[in-house]
């Protein structure tokens, strides 16, 4: 086990390994967001594999076909003929299905950027063709991991490029960045009424692509995670929409705060949380007492922002032992920087550095918190959550308390969650 | 703003004659920038007193995708010309195409163009069109007119015919038009008429005739164009005459508009 002041000697670029564990939401569902959209996935073939499976295991291979490219295609400079003809094609087979789609999404893989396609130019082509069609090309390229907009921040915001801008604006409010909708029984609906927003709107909420127009009505865009961020800054150049960021934190004085910026931002009195924030801290008291000091272990691919998680479990005197976290991100570095003060001895591990696969699993009762954690250290019990699972302000802190307390009087099934929870490896 | 791109085959001696096109323009009053794409990098260097300037891609690999500003790859040479290298891997591995593409992305992330408002942007490219990523300054949105540097020797027009090729062929999207041909004469017997006769054959026009002179050799040992070296001489007035006519089909009319509203 590591122990270590700076992020350059924790977070280290090193080999990559992947756990049977690890995964969460690929860019092909993230894109399949778009209501009545189609995606031709255009990538060599074993590219596709993970998305194919998932499709599959999820009901979504309806709404997916596969153009596998050869040699030939990239060296004889009919790459882009090639797009159209297939696209025409596609159209065709829909149309006999009569599952003609309003948005057809081209899934370009890392091959694509080598070959400079102008995609503005096949779009405008693709547009006279099928104007009834609406065509965005959208990236697999995880080359670009490591730049201003890697995968994920992308694929965002190109499915809210094909909001138009809308004639009048409305009180609604979007909220940004996260895949699956937040749970509602959160006491942000509440709390966001009260503040006279007339609609809250996420991209899930919607089954029609003419529907989905209704977020651009919106007059504020919420970043609830930080992937959101850049699809919103350029709503608000495209949209004139303003956007807050309204990060997921699981420490109360962090909702609070939240809470307060956002009624400053729509003009509004922040309403009283006090209620709220008593059974948020109630509730970790009593997952404290619960785990009686036993070990608990941090995913940062099932929490976000683990670092603040770690903090507002410390700070409620929850054994928290070990994080596990690939690369800290900017906004969770104060918090990591927190929990090192503090915490000096804590265990930082990167899930995906090969170092891990060669650690003792870890003795005696555990909790972790996450599946690629849990998978490397033998943890005995494991919080059943992915991708932040829907968890948001006081009401999420409870959710996540109420789960952890289940979670530590089960003995886990690991294989039987990772599949219930679509991990393709 | 007018964005140019000037092609030709390599060592045709284009860096020659978009720097020496940069700097008349730049007398003239334009806030001019030039960007080499050739890996060799080496495009800006007689705007910047004979030093060759870091490339964008060499900062990247320095400080990583993310810790690149404006400041560690835009470099004010001669005149306050902007000079901008996009630069390339590393002989013999890698993508120069890719490496071009990398580096028009970066500039244009970072705001280059809006940042520094020049009036005229100009493109010094490599050789053939060999692929998307050498292609890509003839795009929507980069470069609006193209002009290719040849000489009258075999290889210099084949290269020439191919450039003129892929612009036409680009031509129903939208792209870059063909603006001319600028011979940079290499003393090769009746080159004058063979230029003229394939300018015809692609249906092109010969913008300008540079005349082979020592002027240039002289002023690029100095590390200099020859307009900065060699301000009187007859090759100086050669480049001027170009940059005159550059502008008179690139537009001038704009760019004066533009200069009377400043």
């Amino acid at each position: 086990m590591s122990c270590c002041c700076t992020t350059e000697n924790v977070f280290e670029n090193s080999l990559h390994y992947s756990s049977p564990a690890h995964g969460g939401w690929g860019v092909l569902k993230m894109g399949h967001l778009i209501p009545e959209s189609y995606t031709l996935f255009v990538s060599p073939a074993a590219c596709g594999r993970h998305g194919a499976l998932a499709a599959r295991m999820e009901n979504r291979k309806n709404r997916v076909s596969y153009l596998f490219l050869s040699e030939d295609d990239i060296v004889s400079g009919g790459y882009e003929d090639l797009l159209i003809q297939s696209v025409e094609k596609l159209i065709k087979h829909l149309e006999k299905c009569h599952n003609v789609p309003k948005v057809l999404t081209l899934f370009v893989s890392c091959i694509d950027d080598l070959l400079g396609t102008d995609h503005d130019a096949l779009i405008r082509e693709l547009s006279k063709i099928y104007p009834h069609i609406r065509f965005i090309f959208c990236h697999m390229n995880p080359t670009s991991t490591d730049t201003g907009v890697p995968p994920a921040v992308n694929i965002q915001n190109k499915n809210y490029s094909l909001l138009d801008v809308a004639k009048e604006r409305d009180g609604g409010v979007n909220i940004i960045g996260n895949l699956a909708p937040l749970r509602s029984n959160g006491e942000l609906f509440q709390i966001l009424s009260d503040m006279e927003v007339s609609k809250i709107r996420h991209i899930s909420d919607y089954d029609t692509f003419a529907g989905y127009q209704e977020m651009a009505r919106s007059c504020l865009n919420l970043v609830v995670t930080p992937t959101g961020k850049y699809a919103s800054s350029q709503m608000e150049k495209k949209h004139g929409i303003p956007y807050e960021m309204a990060l997921t934190s699981f420490q109360t004085e962090c909702v609070k705060e939240t809470y307060e910026k956002i009624a400053k931002k729509l003009g509004k009195l922040c309403p009283q949380v006090l209620t709220y924030e008593t059974k948020a801290v109630e509730a970790l008291k009593k997952v404290a007492e619960t785990l009686n000091g036993m070990p608990v272990i941090i995913d940062g691919e099932a929490i976000v922002r683990p670092f603040d998680l770690a903090k507002a479990l410390l700070q409620s005197g929850i054994n928290v032992q070990c994080v596990f976290e690939q690369k800290l991100i900017p906004s969770d570095k104060e918090n990591y920087q927190w929990v090192m003060e503090h915490y000096p001895d804590m265990t930082i591990l990167q899930p995906q550095n090969p170092k891990v696969t060669v650690l003792e699993k870890f003795q005696g009762e555990c909790l972790s918190i996450g599946y690629s954690a849990a998978y490397i250290t033998g943890a005995k019990h494991v919080v059943d959550i992915a991708g932040q699972h829907g968890l948001y302000g006081y009401q999420g802190i409870i959710d996540l308390a109420e789960m952890m307390e289940k979670a530590a009087k089960e003995t886990a099934d690991l294989k039987k969650l990772l599949d219930e929870a679509v991990i393709v490896v | 703003m007018i964005k140019i791109a000037i092609y030709g085959k390599g060592g045709i001696g284009k860096s020659t004659t978009t720097s020496n096109l940069s700097a008349a323009l730049s007398d003239l009053g334009y806030k001019v920038m030039q960007i080499g794409c050739d890996p060799k990098s080496d495009s800006t260097k007689c705007l910047m007193g004979g030093v060759k300037i870091p490339t964008v891609l060499d900062k990247i690999r320095e400080k990583g995708p993310e810790g690149v500003e404006l400041e560690d790859i835009v470099f004010q040479g001669y005149n306050g010309i902007l000079c901008v290298e996009a630069g390339g891997p590393t002989p013999g591995i890698g993508c120069a195409g890719r490496g071009i593409i990398t580096a028009f992305e970066k500039l244009e992330e970072l705001g280059g163009y809006e940042h520094y408002e020049p009036d005229i942007v100009l493109y010094d490219v490599l050789g053939d069109v060999v692929c998307g990523g050498f292609a890509m300054p003839i795009r929507g949105g980069y470069a609006d007119h193209v002009f290719i540097v040849t000489s009258g020797e075999m290889m210099a027009l084949y290269a020439a015919s191919n450039i003129a090729s892929a612009v036409h062929n680009f031509g129903k999207r939208g792209y870059a038009k063909m603006s001319g041909i600028i011979l940079n004469s290499r003393n090769v017997e009746n080159e004058e008429a063979i230029v003229r006769k394939a300018a015809e054959e692609m249906e092109e026009t010969v913008l300008s005739i540079i005349p082979r002179d020592k002027a240039v050799q002289t002023a690029e040992d100095q590390g200099k164009t020859v307009i900065e070296a060699l301000p009187e001489s007859t090759m100086a007035d050669a480049y001027r005459e170009l940059a005159k006519k550059v502008l008179e089909v690139s537009g001038n009319e704009l760019l004066l508009h533009h200069r009377k509203c400043v």
